[in-house]
């Protein structure tokens, strides 16, 4: 068996547009919700794939060295960020405010099946602080349609941030200068970031593309347009029959020209 | 007789009608985009973006009226042509007949199978009657109460995984087709034995076979002269009756096993909305359906002449 940690993460794709996730403490409030640890251990049974982060730390430039785990504590509790945008328990236990119940869809696509068992393990954690969530499990296709039709409120996705070596391209799509993209942010626009990435794309100097790119990652952490929850770990089980296998990361090569056939 | 494949063709233009005009309507009221659809089967799953549909949808003209649509399918179906896939771009022709090859393979298989087990079983039920009749009929209950996929897994589990006899799945040599094969069989045969069974009651204790061992003949010369054929005729009936629920049961075999069949297409055809491959694939089964029941008609009618009249 072989585990190659690759550059795709298990991430909440929020509609930052919807009233109910519109604030930045509500997004943070989900994400502070979420056990990560629990999931990599007990849904994923990968330990330590657990992260906070978008990209993942081979990709250094964009992973933020500081942040652990902790970090976002700092921010407050998912109960005090909640009550103070006017969020309270009602009888059942669940948030209301005017009303309304704090009632999300989360929609997941089954062709990745760990994706719909994580999303069960978030409907509960974010049970228990009183959002309730419907989990639908659709195709994959459902998750571009519904950033265009606007119906989308919250997917949970894998997404490859390594179709090429660096992440960019990606991060432009995701984040760029239109509110967000097919598989990135939603109804979310951040003048700084855009610019950020604009510059990016026109810088050829390692320290000062480091800087921005540090920068960039460091408001895709505190804005939360999009939640991580787990990096990827891909499991290769190799017959005892072939030698010289290794997995590439950015899934370009599969090496066949180092493998060989050999006697168990 | 001639009336009778004069019925069979008109019903099987009506099938072929029926088949293709639900499909489409069915299809085209499933919930989603087919563009988005279509474009995640072709560029992968996490691939797909709004860009890609837009490029489906403009290639193969999707914003088109539904009458319109139904009506290029109807004008080509007339001339026999099928279209190609919405995925691969291949001829539906093509595909549908290479997982049609497979799929025939299995069910032959799956129905000798379950001829070679019900038959034995339902006589010796027939003839032996209790204890050992409740005990099969109870067994076969217990059989047909299950969904046929749970009877794969648990073949599966025991003969591939626990013993590791024949291969989980897959297609290859023929060790793969031996659990697909059981799986049809058995759930086929644990109806069929109880007709088989009942057949079989009803002929042993009519006067007529009553009056042949009177008359001097040896349980066997009976059996096989007034036996056989007065039994055989509702169980061929049967059989055929068996086939939609054999059509059935393929869908569900075939997935479980990864057998590159016709059920197996209809599926993943179903997940792609790769219209075309879903109707060629709903018209080969209706004039299969068709195709099969008029067989099991000339056969009743090769045993048992008398029935004639009645087609």
């Amino acid at each position: 068996m072989f585990s190659s940690p690759i550059p795709r993460t298990i991430v909440l794709k929020l509609n930052s547009g919807h009233r109910f996730l519109e604030d930045v403490r509500a997004r943070k409030a989900l994400s502070l919700a979420i056990n990560r640890k629990g999931i990599a251990r007990g849904v994923l049974h990968i330990p330590g794939s657990e992260t906070e982060q978008l990209l993942p730390a081979s990709m250094s430039n964009w992973y933020l060295q500081n942040v652990t785990s902790e970090t976002e504590v700092v921010a407050g509790t998912p109960k005090s960020l909640l009550t103070s945008l006017g969020w309270k328990k009602n009888s059942q236990g669940m948030l209301e405010r005017d009303g309304e119940l704090f009632e999300l869809t989360l929609i997941t696509y089954a062709d990745r099946p760990e994706l719909t068992t994580v999303a069960t393990a978030i409907q509960a954690q974010w049970q228990a602080i009183g959002v309730t969530t419907k989990v639908e499990v659709t195709n994959s296709s459902a998750i571009p349609m519904g950033h265009q039709d606007g119906s989308l409120e919250v997917a949970l996705i894998a997404r490859n941030y390594g179709f090429i070596a660096d992440p960019l391209g990606v991060m432009l799509s995701d984040f760029g200068s239109n509110g967000g993209g097919d598989w990135g942010a939603m109804n979310w626009n951040n003048k700084k970031l855009s610019a950020d990435l604009m510059t990016l794309e026109e810088t050829s100097d390692p320290v000062k593309y480091n800087k921005i790119a540090q920068r960039s990652a460091q408001i895709l952490y505190d804005e939360r347009p999009m939640i991580p929850v787990s990096a990827y770990v891909q499991q290769t089980s190799v017959n005892k029959r072939i030698k010289g296998f290794r997995f590439d990361p950015f899934e370009r090569s599969f090496y066949l020209n180092e493998m060989e056939f050999v006697k168990p | 007789m001639k009336a009778m494949f004069l019925k069979r063709a008109l019903q099987l233009i009506t099938v072929v009608w029926g088949v293709g005009t639900l499909t489409f309507i069915l299809m085209r009221s499933l919930p989603g985009d087919m563009a988005y659809r279509i474009a995640a089967s072709r560029y992968g799953q996490d691939n797909v973006d709004s860009n890609a549909a837009a490029l489906v949808r403009a290639e193969l003209n999707l914003d088109q009226g539904a009458l319109t649509a139904y009506w290029h399918w109807l004008t080509d179906l007339l001339q026999f042509k099928l279209g190609d896939s919405l995925v691969s771009g291949l001829p539906v022709m093509d595909t549908v007949q290479h997982m049609l090859g497979h799929s025939l393979l299995l069910a032959f298989a799956g129905l000798v199978l379950s001829v070679l087990i019900a038959v034995p079983l339902g006589l010796l039920s027939a003839w032996r009657g209790n204890p050992l009749d409740s005990v099969l009929m109870g067994f076969s209950s217990v059989i047909r109460a299950m969904p046929v996929f749970v009877l794969g897994v648990l073949f599966i589990l025991l003969f591939a995984l626990h013993w590791n006899w024949f291969p989980v799945a897959g297609f290859g040599s023929p060790a793969y087709l031996v659990l697909p094969a059981m799986t049809l069989a058995l759930s086929l045969a644990a109806v069929s034995n109880r007709v088989v069974r009942d057949s079989a009651k009803q002929t042993f204790q009519s006067a007529f076979y009553q009056f042949s061992r009177v008359k001097g003949l040896s349980a066997w010369q009976t059996f096989r002269q007034h036996g056989v054929r007065n039994i055989a005729v509702p169980v061929v009936a049967f059989f055929g009756i068996q086939l939609v629920s054999m059509i059935e049961g393929i869908v569900m075999i075939e997935s479980l096993f990864s057998w590159p069949g016709i059920g197996h297409g209809l599926a993943h055809a179903i997940f792609a909305r790769d219209i075309p491959v879903i109707q060629g694939a709903a018209l080969v089964m209706g004039i299969l359906f068709v195709l099969l029941n008029t067989l099991v008609d000339l056969i009743c009618l090769w045993i048992d002449p008398r029935g004639a009249k009645k087609l």
